[in-house]
C-alpha cells in the first residue's frame, strides 16, 4: 500500500505538474507586473541625495534617496522608531501610521520612518538603485556630481502602495535620452 | 564513500569476511571496482566549468541593457520549456535527471531575478527566496539528492525567518526559529513513520539539528544588540528560560532517536546550550541593562564559566566509573563529553585573558599569542609521538597548523592593501589541506578545500577587476588554463599516481 502511494507520487503526470507550476507562476507574475506597470499611477519626486558607483560584483548603478516632501515628526511619539508608516498622496498629502491608510486615501506610498531625523523612506526603507550601462558610467557620474542639475525620479505606484522606480529625470528629461 | 569506510571498518572488526565486503561494495556501487577513479581531476573540471559559466554570465550581464525586455522573457520561457521537456525524457536516467532538475531549480531563481530586474521590483531578497521555495517545493520532492533538499531547506528557512523578522512583533524572529525547528522535527517523524520520501530523512534530521543550533545562537546573540537596530532582546529571565528549555528538550529528544554515529550534532548542541545558559545566568544576575547595554559582569561570568567547566569535568569522570549505569544513547557520546570538557577548559582560559584584561581587545597581550602557539606546539608534539600518521602526513599537517597560526596571529591584522598576501596565505592553507586530504583519501575534505580555494580566488579576482567585460574574459581565460592543466595531468597520469601513493 505504501509503495503504491510512493509510486503514485512519482508518476509522470505529477512530474509534469511540478514542472509546469513554476513556469506558469512566473509567466503569470511577468504578465501581472507588465499590466501593473502600464496601469499604475505615476508621480515625480525630487531626489534628495545620490551616489554613483561601479564595481565588478554589483555593476554600475546610481544609489539615491527620494524627498517625499513630508516628515514623520508628527508621528514621533506614537511608536518606537523605526516604525511603519505611509504617505497618502490623493486626495491630499498627509502622513499616517502603519501600511494601511484609511478608505479616503486613494493613492498612497508605504514605507518606514527612520530614527534620528524621522525621515520617511518609501518601500522597504532603503535607498533606491538605478542601474546604468557600464559604458555610460563616466558621463552619468559627471552629471550626478553636478549639484546644480535638477534630478528627479518618476515613480510608478502600485495599488498596494509599493513605489517602483520607472525612470530618472535629469532637468526634466529621461536618463535614457541623456545616455544616447 | 561513506559505505566504503563502513565496510572497511566492519572488515577490521571481523564482522564480515573479505568476500562479503567485496560482494557488498560490488552490489551497492559498481564504480568501486575501479578504486583509482580520478576524483581529483573532477574537482578541477568543476572549477573550469564554473569559471567558464561565470565568464559567460559576466559578458552577458555587461551587455544586458542592449537586449529588449520582450526578447529576454521569451528566451527565458522557451529555455524553461525545453528544460522541462528534457527532464521528463530523462526521468529514468538518474544522473541526467538530477543534473537537469538542479539546473531547472537554479533557473527558477534566475527567472525571478529577471522579472525583478525588468520591472524594477524592490522589496528585499527574502520575498524572492520565499517565492522560489513555494514554486519549487514539488520539484524538490522528486529529487533523490540530499544536496538539493539541503539547499531548498536552507532557502526556505532563511526566507521564512526574514518574513517573520519583517513583522511588527518583537518575538516573531525567535518564534520563527522555534517553529522551523518543530516543523523539521515533525517532518522527520512523518517520513520515518510513514516511509514516505525516505531519501529526505537524513537531510531532515540534519536540518532539525541545524535549526536548533540557529535558534540557540539567535537567543544568545540577540541579547547583545542595541534596541535601535531592528532586533529584539528578552529582558525577562523567565521567558528566556522557557525559550531555551523548549529548544533544548526538543534537541535532547532528537538526539535520543538520532541514528547516526556522527559526533558533530552533540558538539553543536553543547555549544548552543553553553551560549544560552551563559546569557540566562547573566539575565538572572540582572547584569544586562534595560537600555540595551551589553556589559556583563566579568567576575560573575568567569565564575559561571569555571563552574560550568567543573560540572562537565565531574560528569565526564562520573561516566568513566565502570559501574555507573549509563543510558544507551549517552553511552556512545561518552568520549564526546570528554572532548567538550577539554574545549570548555580552552574557552575558560581564553575568556580569562579576553574578559579580565581590559586592553586585550585593542592591544593583544602576550598571552593572546601564547595560547595559539602553545596549542600548535602541543598538537605537533602529539602528532609526532602518538598519531598513526606517516612522516609525510605529519609534515603536511604541521605545515597546515603553522600556516593557520601565522594567518590568525599576523595576516589577519594586515591592512586591506595587503589583500594579495592574505589571499596567498589562504591559498597555501587550502592547498596544504587538499594535499593532506589526498594523503588520507578523504574525498570530502579535498572537495571542500577545492571549493574554498575557488571562492577565495574569485573573491580576489573580483576585488581587483572593475569591468564586467574584462572580468568575463578573464574568467573564460582561467577556465581555458585549467582545461590545459587537466590535459597535462592526464598525459602524466602515471607519474602523478606514483607521487600520490608516496603521500598515503
Amino acid at each position: 500500500m505504501l509503495n503504491q502511494k510512493i509510486a503514485f507520487l512519482h508518476t509522470k503526470y505529477n512530474l509534469v505538474i511540478a514542472l509546469l507550476f513554476p513556469i506558469l507562476t512566473l509567466a503569470g507574475l511577468a504578465l501581472f507586473k507588465s499590466y501593473e506597470l502600464k496601469t499604475n499611477q505615476t508621480r515625480v519626486f525630487p531626489i534628495k541625495w545620490s551616489h554613483i558607483q561601479s564595481d565588478s560584483l554589483q555593476g554600475s548603478f546610481l544609489q539615491f534617496s527620494i524627498n517625499y516632501g513630508i516628515k514623520c515628526v508628527s508621528l514621533e511619539k506614537t511608536s518606537r522608531c523605526p516604525f511603519k508608516a505611509h504617505i497618502c498622496l490623493e486626495p491630499y498629502k498627509r502622513i499616517g501610521l502603519h501600511h494601511k491608510p484609511d478608505k479616503n486615501c486613494t493613492l498612497f506610498i508605504k514605507g518606514i520612518c527612520e530614527c534620528g531625523l524621522l525621515v520617511f523612506l518609501g518601500g522597504e526603507g532603503h535607498s533606491h538603485r538605478y542601474y546604468i550601462p557600464e559604458k555610460h558610467f563616466n558621463k552619468m557620474s559627471k552629471l550626478f556630481k553636478n549639484k546644480n542639475i535638477k534630478k528627479e525620479v518618476l515613480l510608478s505606484i502600485t495599488k498596494t502602495g509599493v513605489p517602483i522606480v520607472k525612470d530618472i529625470l535629469i532637468e526634466g528629461q529621461s536618463i535614457k535620452k541623456k545616455m544616447k | 564513500m561513506f559505505l566504503k569506510t563502513k565496510v572497511h571498518k566492519w572488515l577490521k572488526q571481523g564482522i564480515i569476511t573479505p568476500e562479503q565486503a567485496e560482494a557488498i561494495l560490488n552490489r551497492e556501487r559498481p564504480s568501486y571496482k575501479t578504486p583509482h577513479k580520478s576524483w581529483v581531476l573532477y574537482g578541477f573540471l568543476i572549477i573550469a566549468a564554473v569559471s567558464a559559466g561565470l565568464g559567460i554570465l559576466s559578458l552577458v550581464a555587461s551587455n544586458w541593457n542592449f537586449i529588449p525586455d520582450a526578447i529576454k522573457l521569451t528566451f527565458y520561457f522557451l529555455l524553461m520549456g525545453f528544460l522541462a521537456f528534457a527532464i521528463i525524457k530523462m526521468k529514468d536516467n538518474p544522473p541526467w535527471f538530477e543534473a537537469l532538475l538542479a539546473l531547472f531549480l537554479f533557473l527558477c531563481m534566475g527567472g525571478i531575478g529577471l522579472i525583478a530586474q525588468i520591472y524594477n521590483l524592490e522589496g528585499g531578497g527574502w520575498r524572492a527566496f520565499l517565492l522560489w521555495s513555494v514554486i519549487t517545493f514539488g520539484l524538490m520532492l522528486f529529487s533523490q539528492k540530499q544536496i538539493t533538499t539541503d539547499i531548498w531547506l536552507f532557502v526556505f528557512s532563511f526566507s521564512f525567518f526574514k518574513w517573520a523578522a519583517s513583522l511588527d512583533s518583537t518575538y516573531a524572529p525567535v518564534t520563527a526559529c522555534q517553529v522551523l525547528y518543530l516543523l523539521f522535527f515533525l517532518l522527520y517523524f512523518f517520513c520515518d513513520k510513514t516511509k514516505f520520501f525516505l531519501s529526505k530523512i537524513k537531510t531532515l534530521t540534519r536540518w532539525s539539528l541545524i535549526m536548533g543550533l540557529i535558534a540557540s545562537v539567535y537567543l544568545f546573540f540577540m541579547q547583545f544588540y542595541a534596541p535601535s537596530a531592528k532586533v529584539f532582546y528578552i529582558d525577562n529571565w523567565l521567558l528566556y528560560l522557557l525559550f531555551i528549555l523548549i529548544l533544548h528538550i526538543m534537541t535532547l529528544a532528537l538526539l535520543k532517536i538520532y541514528p547516526y554515529q556522527n559526533k558533530i550534532p552533540i558538539y553543536l548542541w553543547l555549544t548552543g546550550l553553553f551560549a544560552n545558559t551563559l546569557v540566562w545566568v547573566s539575565l538572572l544576575s540582572k547584569k544586562i541593562a534595560k537600555d540595551g547595554g551589553q556589559e556583563l559582569d566579568p567576575p560573575f561570568v568567569l565564575l559561571f564559566l569555571y563552574t560550568y567547566f567543573l560540572c562537565f569535568v565531574l560528569i565526564s569522570l562520573y561516566y568513566y566509573i565502570p559501574t555507573t549505569p549509563i543510558p544507551s544513547f549517552i553511552k556512545r557520546y561518552k568520549h564526546t563529553l570528554v572532548t567538550w570538557t577539554v574545549i570548555l577548559g580552552g574557552i575558560s582560559l581564553l575568556a580569562f585573558d579576553q574578559i579580565w584584561d581590559g586592553t586585550a581587545y585593542s592591544h593583544p597581550s602576550f598571552f593572546y599569542y601564547l595560547l595559539p602557539i602553545g596549542l600548535l606546539l602541543g598538537a605537533i608534539a602529539y602528532m609526532f609521538y602518538e598519531s598513526p600518521y606517516k612522516k609525510i602526513q605529519k609534515i603536511l599537517l604541521s605545515t597546515l597548523l603553522a600556516l593557520l597560526t601565522v594567518y590568525f596571529t599576523i595576516a589577519v591584522h594586515l591592512p586591506d592593501e595587503e589583500n594579495f598576501i592574505k589571499m596567498f596565505f589562504t591559498a597555501l592553507i587550502l592547498v596544504s589541506t587538499g594535499l593532506f586530504a589526498v594523503s588520507i583519501k578523504n574525498y570530502i575534505l579535498f572537495a571542500w578545500a577545492i571549493i574554498f580555494l575557488i571562492i577565495r580566488i574569485f573573491i580576489f579576482y573580483l576585488e581587483k577587476l572593475y569591468s564586467s567585460n574584462l572580468m568575463g574574459i578573464s574568467f573564460i581565460i582561467l577556465a581555458l588554463i585549467i582545461v590545459v592543466f587537466i590535459r597535462l595531468i592526464q598525459k602524466n597520469k602515471d607519474k602523478i599516481a606514483l607521487w600520490t601513493k608516496k603521500l598515503e
